[in-house]
C-alpha cells in the first residue's frame, strides 16, 4: 500500500525543477501569505459566526479580551491548557465573594483607525452581545457565563470594569477567549449603522477589530484578502498579507500546495495527509487535539433507549482497525465525555474494546437475537467521515446490525441533529472552552444544548450543577464521578480523536496551535524564495 | 407575425410567474431549517426563535410568499445569508463567470460539432464517420469530474502549462467590472496581461465543458444532416447538377437547421445550470457552485434567486430561438 | 454479464477490508480495490445492474414519450403546442440538481423515484427535438397528399411524420443515457440518488478521481471505462433501432 503512493509523489518531488523563485504571487514575495480553504466565510460577525472560516478570519482580524498562552513542546509551539493570559485585558481578578470579576483593560491596543480599547469599548462589547436578537454570544455569556445581562456590567474607570455572575462560575474567565468577546472600534460601527444602532448588516460583510490583521476584500466565493495592521498592540504581523483563496476541491489544493502555489492548505483528509507526508519541500503538522468523532445513539429513540444495544454498538467497533486505516495514525484513541488533552480529567483509557461476541450477545439479551436494522446518518459536508462511515457500517454488519447510510447536506444534518431527530449518527463533537464541566454541562445533562442524543441521567444532572460551582480537588472529584456514570451508559460510542492537521510549504515557519484550531496567521513568517516550487504560476 | 411574436411574449411573462411559485416551493420543500446552521452548536431555543424572527422565516408560508413577490417587484431578490449579500448582487458576480466559460465552452463546441458531424454525414461508413462516433460517444461517457482533475494534472502540475486552478484570476486583481466577462472587461481597461491570464486560466474548464456539451450537439448534426442528405430537395438539387458545397451548406443545412438551434438552445440551458462539477474542479465561482453551497446551507434566498434567474433565463433564450426559427425558415409559420 | 455478476466473482461488492485498501491491480484483485478495500472488478459488475437499469429504464420512455408529444405538438399547432412548449420550457429551466433534490425528498428517495425522476428530465430534449423536425414538415407536399386521400391528422403522424423524427431522436439515445449517468452520480455526490457504499459507477469515478493526485490512477480508470463501453453499447443499440425504423 505503502509503495504506489510513495512512488507517485517521489516522481512528482524529483520532477520539481529547482528552478529560480517564481516572479510574483506565492513564491517569491516573502510578505503574502496564501491560503488554501474548502469553503468561503458566511458572516464577519463574532456574536453571529459559526462556520469555520468565518471565525478563522474573526480571530486574526480581532482582539480576543483573554487568549490562551503558549509553549513550545517537542517541535511545536502549543497553547498550555488551563492557563490563560491577557489579549485586549490586561488581567482577571475575582473579588472574595466569587461573584464579581474586575476587568482591567490593557492600554495601547488600538484600531487601525488609531483609536484604542478602553472600558468603555468593553461595555459596548457585552452590551451589543445582549442586544442584537439571534445573537449567538447573549447564549454564551448568559448561559456559560451566568452574567444575566447589560446590568451586571459596571464600568469603574477608564480602564476598568466589573462583572457580576449569578453564581460562583470558573467558566466566565474561559469564554473571553472566543469570537464574541472580541471589541470592535464603535466609531466605525456608529459610521455605518444606517439604521441599526448595531450595524448588523454592515458587521457581516466588514471588520472594525483590533487584531493584527484587517479586511481588504472579500470576494464571496472567491478569497478573502485580509492586510497587516501596523496599529496591533504587539507589533506589526512579520505577513504583511493573507489572502485565504476558495479551492473547493481537496485534490486540487494537494496540488496546488505541491507546486508552491498554495503556502498553506486547510482541511485535507487523512489519506490526503499521509500522501504530503512523503513530498519533499513541505511541512506537515499533525497535532492531536480534543475533537471527538463519536458514534451518536438517540437515548429516546428504540431501539437505542435500550443500554444493551448502545453497549452492543460500542463493542462492535473495531477501534484500533479504524485508528489506523481510517486515520493512519493520526488520532487517538477517544476515551469518554472528556476527550484527552482537557485538564483536570479523570480517565486516559478507552472503555470499550472490540469484542463482536459481547456484543452479539448483548443484542441478544435486548432482545434483538435476529440482529437490527437502522439508519447511519451523516453530513455530506465531511468527506472524511465518509470513510469511516462505510467501514462502521461494515464493522456494525459483523455484529448482525444492518445500517444504511444516510448522507444529509449540512443544513437538514444540524436541524436533524439539534432537534434530536437522528437515531444514529457520525458526529464530531469540538469543545470551545476547555473545561471538563463545561464539556459535561453542554453535551451530557438534560438540558444541554450540545445534548444531541438526548441524554438524561437525573443523578449526571445533579452531580455536574454542583461541579459547576465547586473548585479543586472537590470540582475534579464530582466530574469523575459525572464521568464514570456517563461512561456506563455510554449514550454515545467515542471512536477517535483525529489530530489537527495543517500542510504547509517548509519556508513557513512559526505555527502556534491554538485550542480552536484557528491558524494565528500573526506567528507565521515566510522565508523569500521557495527552491522547491515550481514555476507554473502563469501569469 | 408580430401577433405570434407578442403572444409568445406574453406567454413567457405567464411563466415566469408560474417559475416564481415553483422557486419558492422548491426551496422551502427542501428539507434543511437553515437557522440551524446558522446558530452553530452553541445556541438555545432563544437564539434559534430570535434567528428565524430576524431571517422572517416565522411568519405563516403565504406570508412569506407575498412579502418574496412583493420585494421582487421592488427588484429585492433578499439576502443570502451565507453571503451576507444581496442575492442579485451574489447573481451579478457569479453569473458572469459562468456566462463567459458556457459561451466559450458552447463556441469550442459548436467549432467541433458542425463541421466533423456535416463531414461524417457526407461519408458515411469512412473513417471520419466513426472518428465522430467516437467522439461523440466519449464526450458523454467521460465524466467531467474525473476529466477536469486529469486535465489539470497533466496540464498544471506536470506541464506547467496553465495557471493554477484557483479561479479566474489566480493571483491578481479583476479589472474595474464592466460587463463581468474577464475577456471583455480587461481589454476595456487596457490590461492586456490580464487578458492574457484570464485567457488561460479559461482553457481547461471551457475544454472540459466543451468535450462533454459537443456529444448531443455533434450526435445530432451528423443524425439530421444525413437525413436531410437524402432529402427530396437536396436530391433534387444534385440532379440538377449544383455542386457539392452549394447542395450541403445552403440546402441541407437549412433544412437541419430547425432541430440544431433546438439542440444549441438545450445546451445552453444545461451549460447554464449543469457546470456545477466543471466549477468545482477548477474553483470556479460561478452559478453553479453558488446554488450548490446554497442548497448545502438551507439559504432560502439564494436558492430562489438561484431558480428564478435560472427561469428568466431560459425564457428569454426559448424566446429568441423560436422567433428565429420563425424567421429562418418560413415553413414553420402558423 | 451483469446478471451473472454474483456467480463470477467471490468478492462481496460492498466487503470493506480496511487493510486492503487502494491497492493495485493484481492476479488477487484484477481491477485493484478502491479506498475502503472494495474489490473494483466486483463492483463494476454489480455496479453495471444498476447503472444499465438506470440508464435504459429512464431514456427509453423519454424518447418515446416526448418524441410523440413533441410531434404532435408541432403538427397540432395552437393552444396545445403553445401549453406544451411552455411547460417544457418551466421543466427544463428549473437546475437539474435543485430539482431532483426536491422530489426526491418529496417523494422518498427510492430507485423507482429516481428512474422516474430522470425519466422526467430527458424528456425535455425529445419533445423539442421531436416538434422541430414535425414542425417545418406540417405544410409538405406528401403531408398534404395523405390529407387529401382521406387519412386523419393521426394517422398521418404515426405513419409520416413520426420516422422522421427517429433518427435524431435515436441519435440522441445514447447520450442521454450517458447523461442520466451523469446526473445520478452527481446526486449520488450530495447524498441522494444511489446509498454509498453501493456500486454505481458514476460515483465510483467521482470518489477514484481524489485518487488520481496520490498515484492510485486505477480506482476511477476502470470504473470510466465501464461507462464509456456501456455508452457505446447503448449507440450500438440505438444505431441498430435507426436501421430497423428505417426499413420496418
Amino acid at each position: 500500500m505503502r509503495v504506489p503512493r510513495a512512488t507517485a509523489i517521489a516522481a512528482l518531488a524529483a520532477a520539481t525543477a529547482c528552478g529560480p523563485a517564481a516572479r510574483g504571487g506565492a513564491d517569491g514575495d516573502s510578505s503574502t501569505l496564501t491560503v488554501g480553504v474548502p469553503d468561503d466565510i458566511t458572516t464577519l460577525d463574532g456574536i453571529f459566526a459559526s462556520a469555520d472560516r468565518s471565525l478563522e478570519v474573526i480571530m486574526n482580524c480581532y482582539e480576543p479580551l483573554m487568549t490562551h498562552a503558549f509553549r513550545k513542546e517537542g517541535t511545536i509551539r502549543r497553547f498550555v491548557p488551563g492557563e490563560l493570559v491577557g489579549g485586549a485585558l490586561e488581567d482577571l481578578s475575582l473579588a472574595e465573594d466569587g461573584l464579581t470579576w474586575t476587568l482591567r483593560v490593557r492600554p495601547g491596543v488600538r484600531f487601525p483607525g488609531g483609536g484604542e480599547v478602553t472600558a468603555a469599548t468593553v461595555a459596548r462589547l457585552f452590551e451589543r452581545n445582549f442586544s442584537v436578537p439571534g445573537s449567538g454570544g447573549r447564549f454564551v455569556l448568559q448561559e456559560i457565563g451566568r452574567v444575566a445581562g447589560i446590568e451586571s456590567i459596571r464600568v469603574t474607570g477608564d480602564y476598568e470594569l466589573k462583572v457580576r455572575t449569578e453564581e460562583r462560575n470558573p467558566l466566565f474567565a474561559r469564554i473571553l477567549v472566543l469570537s464574541n468577546a472580541t471589541p470592535f472600534d464603535p466609531e466605525i460601527l456608529a459610521k455605518h449603522g444606517a439604521g441599526s444602532p448595531w450595524a448588523e448588516t454592515w458587521m457581516a460583510s466588514n471588520t472594525a477589530g483590533a487584531g493584527p490583521y484587517r479586511l481588504e476584500r472579500w470576494t464571496p466565493g472567491v478569497e478573502v484578502a485580509l492586510v497587516r495592521n501596523d496599529s496591533y498592540w504587539r507589533g506589526p504581523a512579520p505577513i504583511g498579507r493573507v489572502v485565504m483563496k476558495v479551492v473547493p476541491a481537496a485534490a486540487d489544493r494537494m496540488m496546488l500546495l505541491a507546486s508552491g502555489a498554495l503556502d498553506v492548505v486547510e482541511r485535507l483528509s487523512a489519506e490526503e495527509i499521509e500522501a504530503l507526508s512523503q513530498a519533499k519541500g513541505l511541512r506537515i503538522l499533525s497535532i492531536p487535539s480534543t475533537s471527538t468523532v463519536q458514534l451518536g445513539m438517540n437515548n429516546r429513540m428504540p431501539p437505542f433507549d435500550d443500554v444493551r444495544v448502545r453497549r452492543a454498538i460500542a463493542y462492535a467497533l473495531p477501534y484500533d482497525n479504524l485508528l489506523r486505516h481510517v486515520y493512519f495514525g493520526r488520532a487517538r484513541r477517544a476515551v469518554g465525555p472528556v476527550p484527552l488533552g482537557f485538564p483536570g480529567r479523570g480517565f486516559e483509557h478507552p472503555p470499550y474494546e472490540h469484542d463482536p461476541g459481547k456484543s452479539r450477545a448483548l443484542l441478544a439479551d435486548a432482545g434483538f437475537a435476529d440482529g437490527l436494522d437502522v439508519e447511519l446518518a451523516m453530513d455530506s459536508g465531511s468527506p472524511d467521515e465518509e470513510t469511516l462511515a462505510v467501514f462502521v457500517r461494515a464493522a456494525l454488519a459483523r455484529a448482525n446490525i444492518r445500517a444504511r447510510i444516510r448522507k444529509l447536506t449540512p443544513a437538514v444534518f444540524a436541524e436533524e441533529r439539534a432537534r434530536r431527530r437522528l437515531p444514529l449518527f457520525l458526529d464530531e463533537a469540538f469543545w470551545w472552552v476547555y473545561d471538563p464541566a463545561y464539556a459535561l454541562l453542554l453535551g451530557y445533562t438534560s438540558e444541554g444544548f450540545l445534548n444531541h442524543v438526548g441524554y438524561s441521567s437525573p443523578d449526571v444532572d445533579r452531580i455536574v450543577a454542583s461541579a459547576r460551582s465547586a473548585v479543586g480537588p472537590e470540582r475534579e472529584r464530582l466530574l469523575a464521578e459525572a464521568e464514570r456514570r456517563i461512561i456506563e451508559d455510554v449514550p454515545s460510542a467515542w471512536i477517535v480523536q483525529p489530530n489537527f492537521n495543517l500542510a504547509m510549504r517548509d519556508r513557513i515557519d512559526g505555527y502556534v496551535h491554538f485550542n480552536d484550531h484557528m491558524v494565528r496567521f500573526f506567528y507565521l513568517s515566510k522565508l523569500a524564495g521557495d527552491p522547491g516550487a515550481r514555476r507554473g504560476m502563469g501569469r | 407575425m408580430l401577433g405570434h411574436i407578442l403572444r409568445r411574449a406574453g406567454q413567457a411573462l405567464l411563466v415566469a410567474w408560474g417559475v416564481t411559485l415553483l422557486a419558492f416551493v422548491t426551496a422551502r420543500l427542501l428539507p434543511g431549517n437553515p437557522v440551524y446552521l446558522m446558530a452553530g452548536s452553541h445556541a438555545d431555543e432563544r437564539t434559534l426563535a430570535e434567528l428565524e424572527r430576524r431571517h422572517g422565516l416565522d411568519r405563516p408560508i403565504v406570508v412569506q410568499y407575498v412579502l418574496y413577490l412583493r420585494d421582487l417587484t421592488r427588484g429585492d431578490w433578499g439576502r443570502a445569508w451565507t453571503t451576507s449579500n444581496p442575492v442579485l448582487e451574489d447573481i451579478a458576480q457569479r453569473f458572469p463567470a459562468t456566462l463567459e466559460l458556457s459561451l466559450l465552452a458552447l463556441a469550442v463546441s459548436l467549432l467541433v460539432a458542425l463541421p466533423l458531424g456535416i463531414a461524417s454525414a457526407n461519408k458515411p461508413g469512412a473513417a471520419v464517420d466513426h472518428f465522430t462516433s467516437a467522439v461523440a460517444t466519449a464526450g458523454a461517457a467521460v465524466p467531467q469530474f474525473w476529466l477536469g482533475l486529469m486535465l489539470i494534472y497533466v496540464f498544471f502540475y506536470r506541464l506547467q502549462w496553465v495557471p493554477p486552478p484557483m479561479g479566474r484570476l489566480p493571483l491578481s486583481e479583476a479589472p474595474a467590472e464592466a460587463t463581468g466577462l474577464l475577456l471583455v472587461d480587461t481589454l476595456l481597461a487596457g490590461r492586456v496581461d490580464l487578458f492574457w491570464l484570464a485567457s488561460r486560466t479559461l482553457v481547461l474548464p471551457t475544454v472540459t465543458l466543451a468535450f462533454a456539451v459537443q456529444a448531443p450537439i455533434l450526435s445530432l448534426v451528423r443524425a439530421t444532416m444525413r437525413e436531410t442528405l437524402r432529402s427530396p430537395a437536396v436530391l433534387a438539387g444534385r440532379a440538377l447538377g449544383l455542386r457539392s458545397y452549394a447542395i450541403l451548406y445552403r440546402r441541407a443545412l437549412r433544412l437541419a437547421l430547425g432541430p440544431i438551434a433546438s439542440m444549441i438552445g438545450i445546451s445552453f440551458g444545461y451549460l447554464l445550470g449543469g457546470t456545477v462539477l466543471v466549477e468545482t474542479v477548477f474553483s470556479w465561482p460561478g452559478m453553479g457552485q453558488y446554488a450548490l453551497s446554497a442548497m448545502n446551507a438551507g439559504d432560502y434566498a439564494a436558492i430562489q434567486g438561484v431558480v428564478l434567474w435560472s427561469a428568466l433565463l431560459y425564457v428569454t433564450v426559448y424566446f429568441a430561438l423560436d422567433t428565429l426559427q420563425l424567421i429562418l425558415d418560413p415553413r414553420t409559420r402558423v | 454479464m451483469a446478471l451473472l455478476a454474483p456467480v463470477l466473482s467471490p468478492y462481496d461488492p460492498e466487503g470493506v477490508d480496511a487493510s486492503r485498501r487502494l491497492l493495485p491491480p493484481s492476479f488477487r484483485h484484477l481491477l485493484g480495490t478502491d479506498g475502503f478495500g472494495m474489490d473494483i472488478a466486483t463492483r463494476i459488475l454489480f455496479g453495471a445492474r444498476k447503472d444499465l437499469l438506470l440508464a435504459f429504464a429512464s431514456a427509453a420512455p423519454a424518447l418515446v414519450v416526448g418524441t410523440f408529444l413533441g410531434a404532435a405538438s408541432g403538427f397540432l399547432g395552437g393552444r396545445l403546442d403553445d401549453l406544451l412548449q411552455r411547460a417544457t420550457e418551466v421543466l427544463q429551466a428549473f437546475p437539474v440538481v435543485l430539482f431532483a433534490m426536491a422530489v426526491l425528498t418529496a417523494l422518498g428517495d427510492r430507485l423507482l423515484n429516481l428512474i422516474l425522476l430522470l425519466a422526467v428530465i430527458n424528456v425535455p430534449v425529445y419533445v423539442k427535438i421531436a416538434r422541430s423536425v414535425v414542425l417545418p414538415l406540417r405544410s409538405a407536399e406528401f403531408v398534404e397528399a395523405a390529407r387529401s386521400a382521406g387519412q386523419h391528422g393521426l394517422g398521418i403522424l404515426a405513419r409520416h411524420l413520426l420516422p422522421n423524427t427517429m433518427s435524431p431522436a435515436l441519435a440522441q439515445f445514447s447520450i442521454n443515457c450517458a447523461w442520466s449517468l451523469q446526473i445520478v452520480s452527481g446526486l449520488s455526490f450530495l447524498g441522494l440518488g444511489v446509498e454509498i457504499p453501493e456500486p454505481e459507477w458514476g460515483l465510483m469515478v467521482q470518489q477514484g478521481s481524489h485518487y488520481l493526485v496520490t498515484g492510485q490512477w486505477w480506482v476511477s480508470f476502470f470504473p470510466g471505462m465501464a461507462i464509456v463501453c456501456a455508452v457505446y453499447g447503448f449507440q450500438r443499440l440505438s444505431a441498430f433501432l435507426r436501421d430497423w425504423t428505417k426499413t420496418g
